[in-house]
């Protein structure tokens, strides 16, 4: 993920780039090296974006525990009395970039998030962890040195193995803080025309304590291989940030203006011996990847996940990691898209998606439907409403969204 | 504020012309020259995409010995945009996207976070996105993001120069009519007020203005819980002699401590007489104990105005420039705030050293009253203070 600014494509493609950037040149696949640095000494690129929402209906409670006492009661209130207002959330991204010379980069982005008053249950304002007036926070600084046998990534970044992220990815979630790790990414070539990619990283250090009497440092390991002319790849997650261990094979392709991909992924905790499985996959237009509607495109999309309730990995692109596929541990289903240009850059969209519930609990449905116009170079407006029917009420949400790229 | 009459604390006199950063520009140039296309529609070119400046003062002051260190810092990227104004059609009218940042760090000697200073962080201040229109006969503009405000050229009752509110501010303006159209609809920071006994949840703050050629009205629709206000201000600009007045009503939040029931504000401000040199300039106003808008240009309520809730009296301001680098300036007030005397007088010596770089002098006078400032002895007695400054434009 860590090149997802680096793209020379329109702006307000901008978003749609950070997962375009995985499908077309990340780290799982090596491409890096047959890109020629050509780009000027000092880079800037942002984007700016203004969500509002408004929820009606039985909406669901925060889970116990998530929030203060006092919030939890007042959101308890908000969610008896039905009356919710619109919720803002403004998120900012700015990305420098400055290169001294050829093929040696050094990648700063800043970003600054936070909600139009923060006492609503709207889009997650309850317990914001940021506020408007905070400053930029670091979310990635890294230097990007090309080596002998490849290139290595140092520093704060984001990553992901795979096109889909199920085994190890840090997803770039505006709802939390960010999810970058530090640490060490390596992707090149390797002997008989395979190419791979090794990450090592840092997540934390937990302080010793009467049980244990050393600090324990919680890292990231993990490795991926790519053999010679074919599209698939095998991720090893050899430590993760709890001890987990996994194994995956994803496959990725492109025919024509479509492209497919899919994983599937065992993985097991440290002290255990049963290893579970988790499966995932998505075919869509090759700009589409964006799951929020933010770019016009035309034809249909397909995304679907099963995931074991116990999978165990805890950096990933599911939904309860701030990911961008809608599918948690637990969860077996499928959405469907479809765009479908209705004027000049206006596109209008549908969506369905089923969520059944491998625990046994009732499967939730949700439809959406929506537009996105592409007002001007670099700026998207677009509105949605989406309804969610669980058993044995369901919830809708409403929402407008601004983007302004450059 | 729309005419050459001063109002505030601070000269506007421009010694100083800020000069921006060629390296920097140098290198920020052509950044957004990118473009490309977006469903067809191509983004146009424009001239200068990213403007950035900064201030950066030191100051030192006595007593009490005080050093402290402000940086303010402000970019702008702007953008044109050609956005399908009406598809069926396909006609397009120009846009213009200006994304606004503007962050701000000070620290005093001393002060940590914890008791006041904001620690060493860049807090930012104002971040905004605007995108406006010119057309032939009107222009419209909408800003959306955490912003500073200020409705009419007093700003009475409206206006909040002491923190950026999250709002949007959507505006239209005729100029062959000289007429203009605001409103802001904004949210405050609820975070830190919820727990006064009158403000329920998500606070909004709400205000419409509708602004002629020589006169304007305000409407504050809903401030700080339920405060409401509306204002009128005139205004008359003439080679030599300026004047801006605005008079104002307003009503504090219901179950709020402050006084209940509508009340008066009116400040006028005139200048007397000026040249190219110099200036002499009248301020004079009366504000009602009760007259508490959270955000006003009121100096208690953070603003740039020297009067405060409670305060009548007048203020003479002079200023000449004796030399193409040093302004000489002279602010005595003399108010009466709750039946006590007010006073103060202060000398400003500012000396430009080059473009962008000045020191000031600051030398002032209070005699003794029971009126607490945070600068005065606790005592009420009479007080000189001065104060050194050195700032940088860039």
């Amino acid at each position: 993920m860590n090149r997802y600014f680096r793209s020379r494509r329109p702006p307000s493609l901008l978003a749609g780039i950070l997962l375009l950037a995985l499908a077309s040149g990340g780290p799982f696949v090596g491409s890096a090296l047959a890109q020629p640095a050509v780009s000027p000494a000092l880079d800037i690129h942002g984007l700016f974006t203004l969500r509002a929402d408004q929820y009606h209906g039985a909406v669901p409670l925060s889970p116990p525990g998530s929030l203060p006492p006092g919030l939890a009661d007042s959101q308890r209130r908000e969610a008896a009395s039905g009356q919710f207002g619109w919720g803002v959330q403004q998120v900012t991204r700015l990305q420098l970039r400055l290169e001294p010379m050829p093929q040696h980069e050094l990648v700063l982005t800043l970003c600054h998030l936070g909600w139009w008053g923060v006492d609503q249950y709207t889009s997650g304002t309850y317990g914001a962890p940021a506020f408007l007036s905070d400053p930029f926070r670091v979310e990635e600084l890294y230097a990007s040195l090309p080596v002998r046998q490849g290139r290595i990534f140092i520093g704060r970044q984001y990553f992901q193995l795979g096109p889909m992220g199920l085994l190890a990815a840090t997803p770039l979630g505006d709802e939390q803080l960010p999810s970058a790790v530090t640490g060490l990414l390596w992707e090149g070539p390797l002997l008989s025309a395979w190419s791979g990619a090794a990450v090592v990283a840092r997540l934390a250090v937990e302080p010793p304590d009467e049980a244990h009497p050393q600090a324990r440092p919680h890292d990231l390991l993990g490795v991926r291989l790519t053999p010679p002319r074919r599209n698939v790849g095998i991720n090893l997650l050899l430590a993760g940030p709890q001890g987990e261990q996994g194994l995956s094979l994803d496959w990725d392709q492109r025919e024509g203006l479509r492209s497919h991909s899919a994983e599937i992924a065992v993985a097991r905790l440290p002290d255990s011996n049963r290893w579970v499985w988790a499966a995932a996959g998505r075919s869509q237009p090759a700009l589409a990847s964006d799951p929020a509607p933010s770019s016009p495109s035309s034809g249909w999309s397909w995304q679907w996940a099963a995931l074991d309730p116990a999978y165990p990995v805890t950096l990933t692109q599911l939904r309860d990691q701030g990911g961008d596929l809608p599918f948690a541990p637990g969860e077996a289903g499928w959405e469907l898209r479809w765009d479908q240009p209705v004027r000049p850059g206006i596109a209008a969209m549908v969506s369905w998606r089923l969520r059944l519930q491998l625990t046994g609990k009732p499967p939730i449905n949700q439809l959406e439907a929506g537009w996105t116009w592409a007002a001007g170079a670099g700026l998207t407006l677009a509105g949605s409403y989406q309804h969610t029917w669980t058993s044995p009420l369901g919830y809708g949400r409403a929402r407008v969204e601004v983007r302004y790229g450059f | 504020m729309g005419s050459n009459a001063r109002v505030g604390r601070r000269s506007s006199q421009a010694v100083i012309v800020p000069v921006g950063c060629q390296l920097f520009r140098a290198l920020f140039a052509g950044i957004l020259m990118l473009g490309g296309c977006v469903a067809g529609v191509k983004a146009e070119s424009v001239s200068s995409p990213l403007a950035w400046n900064g201030e950066w003062i030191l100051t030192l002051a006595a007593p009490p010995t005080s050093a402290s260190v402000t940086l303010n810092l402000s970019a702008d990227w702007v953008r044109a945009l050609a956005v399908t104004d009406q598809p069926s059609t396909g006609s397009k009218a120009r846009w213009v996207g200006q994304l606004h940042v503007q962050a701000r760090y000070q620290q005093e000697a001393g002060v940590d976070e914890s008791t006041g200073g904001n620690g060493p962080l860049l807090r930012t201040d104002e971040l905004w996105l605007q995108l406006s229109r010119q057309g032939d006969s009107s222009s419209a503009w909408l800003r959306l993001g955490r912003q500073r405000f200020q409705a009419g050229p007093v700003g009475l009752l409206v206006a909040n120069p002491f923190d950026a509110i999250a709002a949007a501010q959507a505006g239209l303006s005729f100029p062959r009519r000289h007429l203009m159209l605001t409103g802001v609809d904004g949210r405050l920071d609820t975070s830190y007020v919820t727990y006064l006994p009158y403000v329920w949840d998500q606070d909004s703050y709400r205000w419409l203005r509708v602004q002629g050629p020589r006169a304007g009205f305000t409407w504050l629709v809903d401030g700080l819980g339920s405060e409401q206000g509306l204002s009128w201000d005139m205004r008359s600009t003439g080679p030599e002699r300026s004047w801006v007045a605005e008079v104002a009503l307003f009503r504090a939040s219901r179950g709020a401590d402050n006084y209940q029931g509508w009340v008066g504000a009116a400040v006028a401000s005139l200048d007397l007489a000026g040249s190219e040199r110099y200036k002499v300039n009248l301020n004079v106003g009366s504000v009602h104990p009760g007259f508490t808008p959270m955000a006003s240009n009121l100096a208690s309520a953070g603003g740039n105005l020297n009067f405060k809730n409670g305060s009548t009296g007048l203020e003479l301001n002079t200023s000449w420039l004796a030399r193409p680098q040093w302004l000489l300036e002279n602010e005595s007030s003399l108010l009466w705030r709750f039946g006590w005397l007010d006073a103060q007088t202060l000398f400003r010596f500012t000396q430009a050293w080059r473009p962008g770089l000045q020191t000031v002098w600051e030398l002032s006078w209070r005699p003794s009253s029971p009126i607490v400032t945070p600068r005065s002895p606790p005592d009420g007695r009479a007080q000189l203070a001065g104060q050194w400054q050195l700032r940088w434009q860039f």
